[in-house]
């Protein structure tokens, strides 16, 4: 059985549990805590020298890069025919190049803000990403999902980075992208994940309440 | 035919250049496109591609760009790419990486000293992306001293990747592989072992040289 180490709050880990939860594939849950610094201790630097979270782990295979362990993990229904293929890879590539500011940009700078601060930080913030939110707002407006029409692991990547801008109310302008969580709301296994997200948000006192639905 | 939009220039379209050559692909049509010109951000050029880069793949219907995604796609049916699930996902994770490792060697050290607009804004930008790109090559001197290629023992997709980002930096410093001297034998492994590398260098290393002497100093 497989064996991930995660933490909740990480946007690629949420990523992988949801995936996880949607497959239905048995795994044990490692839940790490970056705030207890236990991604440093010299047996996690021994799995993943980077310290870096997702890690997935098969006896001696130890794979990070949430993207890497979503292609491995793909089922059959999930796995991209060769024309798809590109537009997948194309979509993992963008991800790590520029969706991935979504949180270093905006969202972690939020996060780690001083107490009260949070949400204005988060405001000031969403500047700098909002012209890579405007290019998903006009995809989406194209397609259902964010690789064509049908559900792909780049969703799955993908949702987990914009829903983070839904817990400051900064998606109000994009009815597009509130369109496309309420769909992905309904895919099996999101809702296990984000729930827990969110209400860790609310117990570290970053947001003050639970959002409002999609 | 398939279509690659590509210039030399650019390391991630010498990756895509050097597999096609490796591979032997003759049915895809090659077509450079002047970046000097701005030609990748001409209407005709964003309505196929609109995020305006090189490299970009046109087959068909099927257009896209990212120099990892067209790699995988030309490889598709190619030994080199690993039918393997496990081998194929350590790829996937080399090229996750890529763009914060790998790449930071063009984009912290070789661009700010090639677009430096003196002498000494060039010499300074050395030094700075050179602090930024040092624990990057510790890394993979380490590295190269117990693997002969990034994924280990034998090439991959991934030294197509790779190379064409770290050759680059001799051209700021023809010194600098001295002090790493494992990154140094790789690359000459790849000019002796693998196909189509040696020209690939030579060729960027004869339009840095031009570059170079244009401006005299």
């Amino acid at each position: 059985m497989g064996k991930l180490y995660y933490n909740r709050l990480s946007q690629p880990c949420r990523s992988v549990l949801w995936f996880l939860g949607f497959t239905g594939i048995e795994f044990e849950k490692h839940e790490v805590n970056i705030s207890a610094r236990e991604n440093e201790t010299p047996e996690f630097i021994k799995l993943n020298p980077l310290g870096q979270l997702p890690v997935w782990v098969e006896d001696d295979f130890v794979l990070t890069e949430s993207s890497a362990i979503l292609q491995y993990l793909a089922t059959a229904d999930l796995r991209a025919c060769p024309s798809e293929a590109g537009k997948i890879a194309e979509y993992i590539a963008r991800h790590h190049s520029l969706v991935r500011q979504l949180s270093s940009d905006c969202f972690v700078p939020a996060l780690l803000a001083p107490d009260s601060e949070h949400a204005s930080v988060a405001k000031a913030k969403f500047e700098d990403v909002a012209d890579t939110v405007n290019l998903f707002e006009a995809d989406l407006s194209k397609h259902r999902f964010v690789v064509g029409d049908k559900l792909t692991v780049c969703d799955f990547l993908f949702a987990c980075e914009v829903d983070q801008l839904h817990c400051f109310g900064l998606l109000e302008n994009y009815p597009k992208i509130q369109e496309y969580l309420r769909r992905i709301c309904e895919v099996q296994g999101y809702k296990d994940v984000w729930t827990p997200f969110v209400q860790a948000l609310v117990e570290l006192k970053v947001l003050t309440q639970v959002p409002p639905q999609f | 035919m398939p279509t690659l939009y590509a210039n030399k220039v650019s390391q991630p379209c010498r990756s895509l250049l050097w597999f096609i050559d490796y591979a032997n692909r003759k049915d895809i049509d090659i077509r450079i496109v002047d970046v000097q010109a701005r030609d990748h951000k001409r209407p005709e050029f964003l309505a196929k591609f609109p995020s305006g880069q090189i490299p970009a793949y046109e087959e068909g219907d099927l257009l896209f760009s990212e120099s990892t995604a067209i790699l995988e796609y030309l490889a598709h049916n190619h030994p080199l790419l690993p039918t393997d699930a496990r081998k194929l996902a350590k790829l996937h994770e080399y090229f996750a990486r890529h763009d914060t490792e790998a790449r930071k060697l063009t984009t912290e050290y070789v661009w700010p000293w090639f677009v430096a607009k003196s002498r000494d804004e060039m010499l300074d930008r050395k030094r700075v992306g050179y602090d930024v790109i040092k624990p990057i090559l510790d890394k993979y001197d380490s590295w190269f001293a117990k693997y002969d290629y990034v994924l280990g023992p034998t090439l991959s997709l991934a030294d197509f990747m790779f190379a064409p980002e770290i050759d680059q930096v001799v051209f700021a410093d023809s010194l600098l592989f001295d002090r790493f001297p494992n990154i140094s034998r790789y690359l000459r492994r790849l000019r002796q072992e693998v196909t189509g590398y040696s020209h690939n260098i030579d060729t960027a290393a004869s339009i840095s040289r031009n570059m170079a002497d244009s401006r005299g100093w």
